[in-house]
């Protein structure tokens, strides 16, 4: 381990320079972390780069969060306003402010903030079947 | 002096005095978000940081005085007024929520990288300009922005 990460190649979406802003945050931790992060990170950073499941990229940005936040506050916090955004997430209850607000909260996973938004449902009584399937989907810029 | 020199040189001294209209309004802009997170800090490290936050906002208090009279001393207007200084500053501000202290730190490191970067920018302007006293102020302020920065970054290690 490790070879350079490869240049950050998001050809569907080239102008949209977050992803290259992200991926430079995420780049920028392998010289202050453990090799046992590594893999992790490219993981991110690739997600970041050329990924089109959102999903994935949300929990991977949430695991290695779990991991390194401790000791690398900043970088996730830059990542995490990235993420805010250019993300949004569909399915909860306000979904303009959803993402931020999930991403704020300590959760590991995209089923705990599911599990999180089926459990405020439940509490305030807003519907019976809980929290619909959530999905993350990148905001159209004009 | 011959006027390709004149026009270069009134080019190099309105670059530096836009410049320093661009510190003043960052400084008091990184001033308001420093004073919002003296208010409504809260937490552990509540003491620690309410008073910390108000060292550093009257810090950029006195700064962005002396930048003002600086800019007069080059017989130009300092800008001023709330509305004039965000339209010129770069620096990002918060929604008013509730917000960690953590968040608050890292805002604010992002808000003194901001100046910084700018700084520097204007420091090495000056220097071409050969305007020594411009050029002086700017260093002391690009140190005083490292040192906080030092500072909150040092902050937000292993919390």
């Amino acid at each position: 381990m490790t070879s350079k990460p490869s240049p950050c190649l998001h050809s569907k979406s080239a102008p949209k320079s977050w992803r290259d802003d992200a991926a430079r945050i995420v780049e920028e931790l392998f010289p202050v972390t453990s090799a046992d992060a590594w893999d992790q990170l490219l993981d991110l950073r690739g997600s970041l780069c050329e990924g089109e499941d959102w999903n994935r990229t949300l929990d991977l940005f949430l695991a290695s969060r779990e991991s390194l936040e401790a000791e690398h506050y900043l970088p996730f916090y830059r990542l995490r306003r990235l993420l805010t955004e250019s993300l949004r997430l569909e399915g909860g209850m306000d979904e303009k402010t959803c993402l931020k607000q999930a991403l704020i909260q300590r959760h590991r996973s995209l089923a705990d903030i599911r599990r999180a938004i089926s459990r405020e449902v439940f509490e305030h009584d807003l519907g019976a079947s809980g929290c619909p399937p959530l999905r993350v989907v990148e905001v159209e810029t004009a | 002096m011959n006027t390709t020199t004149e026009t270069s040189s009134k080019k190099e001294t309105t670059a530096v005095t836009n410049g320093l209209k661009t510190l003043l309004a960052d400084s008091y802009a990184l001033m308001g978000q420093t004073h919002l997170a003296h208010w409504n800090v809260q937490g552990p490290n509540f003491f620690q940081l309410h008073v910390a936050f108000q060292a550093q906002y009257e810090e950029l208090f006195a700064a962005v005085d002396e930048v003002a009279e600086h800019l007069r001393s080059l017989d130009v207007l300092a800008p001023g007024g709330l509305k004039t200084l965000a339209a010129a500053s770069g620096i990002e501000e918060l929604a008013v929520e509730a917000t960690s202290a953590k968040d608050f730190v890292a805002h604010l490191i992002e808000g003194h990288e901001t100046l910084l970067s700018g700084a520097v920018t204007l420091r090495d302007v000056a220097g071409d300009a050969e305007d020594l006293e411009t050029e002086d102020l700017v260093i002391a302020r690009i140190r005083a922005h490292q040192k906080t920065l030092w500072m909150l970054k040092s902050f937000l290690k292993n919390l």
